[in-house]
């Protein structure tokens, strides 16, 4: 055998080798999963449950001078009368059209919040959407004091779109993460969809694992969310692992339609149970990402304005008023300071009862309301953020 | 560096890279600068423990080899320098508390026992003592290496060479156990680069990870769940626990050699095997035969041998047995649940060895022994002997060992409170699981044995190796546990 067929010999054993094989056969999977979320079309809760990727990627397209961040609270933006979008979507069109009659100018908005978002996540959310040629002028951050003190939640990783937007984000972000795990977890699911999607095939695992055990004389059926909008070990309903924003929000405007006092208690117990729990770490992880996030609005010429979100009367009863009136006073010195504009609507009268749809989150009319409000106290007390929004116009459009 | 880190998935084919790019003369500096680098990640101040008694055993061994009159005092010396540091690291807390647990017993002062039984040092006797990664392997390395010199084998003169083989990376922490003659011999002679060695290497280190991600780690759920509060547990669980953490430790430990072996063969080099499906023995004498089989010749060829062997008197054998396998129990662990558990073993050869003795001299007996039905009940009762040792192994105290075996042994009592745990949808997921994996692995354990003999896996076309490989990674990336969980054998 000749040198030279003696070498291709030798390279095309190498590349039929075991582990270069194995690469492909993982770099395969890898292109499968960014093609699209196989756990989501089959109804799994999933890495992109609330669709932020897509979302993302609409928002670098179309250029807006609006951004919405935050929880499902400021996601109800997007509804209908009907109750589309109470929990999906990424238009918030009646806040468009508020923006729009100010400015005189087609002002595009974005809702990117996402359900339960912490400040690590609305972070990175906000660097995913940033790293384009165009991004946002405006981003109007709704906050709660549930996302300061939630430490089940402080882990950034155990949050809901943490690792889906890391593939958006630039590398850069992982010098922001505050825990070491959280950076490593964002450099792996930065690069590989099979790592950032782990938790997809992880629930989907448990569904099937869950459905055979119960197939064996065990003790009790595994929680499943029932008709009353609470979870009980029942042989039908959901699992937690197919519970899903699109599931959630047809079940919750039924259940508004029917017997809305069963949701308001569910979210008054959820509430309860958020505010009697005592918090260690989730300040400190919750304070270096908003840090972090003015930081960055400061990098990108970005106006940072933050909205504390109403809850409703009945709901707001709940929560500690001592803690509350803390958590004020530190939005309010942060404002001084210079780090964005401020909304606080706590304990705004506006917000009657029946302007919510579960005490928590607002209904049409309600979330009309909140439009109305945003874009009001914004004309009356910084209407320097209406000449960002169109001064910047013609370069956003092109 | 832990194996199933991340760390380890860029360090292994980084150092496989370059040991392949660099010449030969320089392959063992690479090796322990490789090998140095891995144990500086885990505590940089104790690579200093590891360099120095690599120089003194090689001193020792330049010593021993040419010496005469001073021959056996210098063998003395060094086993008694490496024995002095790895009880400093190791056992000097359970001395102490066993001095005071010993005062307790016969009420002397000082003796102060906690609610669990376990002594309570006074301040001043405690020392804050960090047992060092892999102390005990690469010690027993050195004692075998100064033992053997003082027979007569060669001394190592190349001092980067013999530290290579006290320090080599992959079986640095937890083994096999190697040879030095076997292993500075494949370091003098010029490696050669085979892809088929680097495709089974590769293919053994996924395999040796899949086990430990998916099955040791998972298994373990349920074990700490029961042995967490065996109180609350059905006697029936207490089984299934048993043999979940029989098949826990083989995931483990056998998952951790395999990454080892499979490491070291993408590195050209072959270190000696530790397992052979152990409990498809049909003997406690096959079983070791076939379990952490570097440490049991370690055993049998430097303690066992060492007092008489078997040639000697049967009492005296059974003694030098029963020696030998509390000094095996304590090596696994400072504690006397663990030397219980070395003993179980020798009490298991001795009876062993005793029922030989009985059927040999019945003709029908040794005719039936012989049959492939006694096989299956011998494997079966191997099995379960082993695991009833394991429960000295698992429990915290002998005295929680001998509750829980107390309870186990009532057979005709299975579930005495009631519904079995492991029938509950209120623990780990998990849990309802654990019979049917159990009878998995018991059938992975069968088919692999035949697998092995029929040579399966080389005879599998590669891209089917590749599609089987790209599953593993698949399913260990997904059903990994959110923080990596040191293998077990870590801690001896």
């Amino acid at each position: 055998m000749s040198g030279f067929q003696n070498a291709v010999s030798k390279a095309f054993r190498a590349f039929t080798s075991v582990p270069v094989l194995t690469l492909l056969v993982l770099l395969g999977c890898e292109l499968w999963l960014r093609q699209g979320n196989p756990m989501d079309a089959i109804g799994i809760r999933n890495v992109d449950s609330w669709d932020i990727v897509s979302r993302i990627n609409v928002s670098r397209k179309v250029c807006p001078q609006v951004a919405l961040i935050g929880s499902s609270l400021m996601l109800v933006l997007n509804q209908d009368e009907h109750g589309s979008h109470f929990y999906t979507g990424y238009d918030p069109s009646y806040l468009g059209a508020l923006f729009n009659r100010v400015t005189g100018k087609e002002i595009r908005c974005v809702n990117l919040s996402t359900g339960l978002q912490m400040v690590s996540e609305a972070y990175m959310v906000t660097e995913a959407a940033c790293n384009n040629d165009c991004y946002p002028k405006v981003i109007i951050y709704g906050v709660s004091m549930r996302d300061f003190i939630q430490d089940a939640l402080a882990a950034e990783w155990h949050t809901d779109s943490f690792n889906s937007v890391a593939p958006l984000a630039p590398i850069s972000a992982r010098e922001n993460v505050f825990s070491k795990q959280g950076a490593d977890e964002f450099l792996a699911s930065h690069f590989f969809y099979i790592y950032r999607n782990r938790t997809d095939f992880k629930n989907f695992f448990s569904v099937l694992a869950k459905n055979f055990i119960e197939t064996l004389p065990v003790d009790f059926y595994f929680p499943r969310l029932g008709p009353d909008h609470k979870w009980h070990q029942l042989k039908e309903g959901f699992l937690f692992e197919q519970w899903i924003p699109r599931k959630q929000e047809k079940f919750a405007e039924q259940m508004y339609q029917a017997h809305p006092e069963v949701l308001r208690d569910y979210y008054k117990t959820f509430q309860i149970m958020i505010y009697r729990n005592q918090y260690k770490q989730a300040p400190e992880v919750s304070n270096h990402y908003l840090a972090k996030l003015v930081q960055l609005c400061r990098r990108k010429g970005i106006v940072l304005v933050l909205v504390n979100m109403p809850l409703s009367p009945d709901t707001s009863k709940v929560v500690p008023a001592a803690q509350m009136d803390g958590f004020r006073q530190f939005l309010h010195a942060s404002e001084k300071a210079g780090n964005f504009y401020l909304i606080d609507l706590w304990g705004d009268a506006a917000f009657k009862d029946s302007d919510y749809k579960d005490g928590v989150h607002l209904n049409f009319s309600g979330a009309k309301k909140l439009a109305d409000k945003i874009v009001g106290q914004l004309q009356e007390r910084y209407p320097a953020v209406f000449d960002s929004l169109t001064a910047g116009e013609k370069h956003a459009l092109q | 560096m832990l194996f199933n880190s991340f760390s380890y998935m860029l360090f292994l084919p980084v150092v496989v890279l370059l040991f392949w790019r660099v010449p030969n003369k320089y392959r063992p500096i690479l090796l322990l600068v490789a090998s140095y680098v891995f144990y500086s990640a885990w505590n940089p101040i104790y690579l200093l423990l590891i360099v120095g008694m690599t120089l003194v055993n090689w001193v020792f061994g330049l010593l021993i080899a040419p010496a005469v009159q001073l021959r056996k005092p210098l063998l003395v010396a060094a086993i008694v320098f490496n024995l002095a540091t790895l009880c400093y690291y190791k056992y000097v807390n359970f001395i102490f508390s066993s001095i005071v647990e010993l005062f307790h017993l016969v009420q002397l002062p000082g003796g102060s026992i906690t609610g669990n039984g376990t002594a309570q040092l006074p301040e001043a006797w405690h020392l804050n003592v960090i047992l060092p990664l892999g102390i005990s392997f690469f010690t027993f390395e050195f004692l075998h290496y100064i033992v053997e010199v003082f027979k007569g084998g060669q001394a190592v003169k190349d001092p980067i060479k013999f530290a290579v083989f006290a320090a080599f990376f992959p079986t640095q922490i937890a083994g096999p156990i190697k040879r030095y003659e076997d292993f500075i011999a494949q370091l003098e002679l010029p490696s050669v680069f085979c892809i088929a060695d680097l495709e089974k290497g590769f293919v053994m280190v996924l395999h040796g990870l899949a086990k430990k991600v998916l099955l040791a780690d998972n298994l373990a759920i349920y074990v700490n769940h029961i042995y967490g509060a065996p109180g609350a547990a059905t006697n029936l669980d207490l089984w299934l626990a048993t043999y979940a953490f029989a098949f826990q430790v083989y995931c483990d430990f056998s998952g951790y050699t395999d990454v080892a072996i499979g490491s070291a063969l993408m590195l050209g080099l072959k270190v000696p095997p530790n397992f052979n499906v152990p409990y498809m023995a049909s003997s406690i004498r096959e079983l070791w035969h076939r379990q952490h089989i570097s440490l049991s010749n370690w055993f049998r060829d430097y303690v066992y041998f060492s007092l008489g062997g078997s040639r000697c008197s049967r009492g005296r054998v059974y003694v030098n047995l029963l020696i030998t396998t509390a000094l095996a129990g304590l090596w696994h662990g400072a504690a006397w649940h663990h030397v219980m558990w070395g003993l179980f073993q020798g009490l298991s050869l001795i009876v062993n060895r005793e029922w030989m003795r009985f059927y040999e001299n019945i003709a029908w007996l040794k005719k039936f022994v012989q049959s492939k039905l006694w096989t299956i009940i011998a494997i079966f009762i191997t099995f379960h002997a082993f695991c009833l040792s394991y429960v000295f192994f698992r429990a915290d105290t002998n005295a929680i060992a001998l509750h829980i075996l107390g309870r186990m042994l009532r057979l005709w009592y299975a579930a005495p409170h009631g519904r079995p745990l492991f029938l509950s949808t209120q623990g780990p997921l998990i849990t309802p699981l654990i019979p049917f994996i159990i009878a998995a692995l018991v059938l992975a354990h069968i088919l692999s044995e035949f697998l092995r003999r029929n040579a399966f896996w080389s005879k599998t076309p590669r891209p089917l190796q590749a599609i089987y490989c790209a599953f593993l990674i698949f399913m260990m990336i997904t059903l990994m546990p959110d923080e990596a969980n040191r293998f077990i054998y870590f801690q001896f």
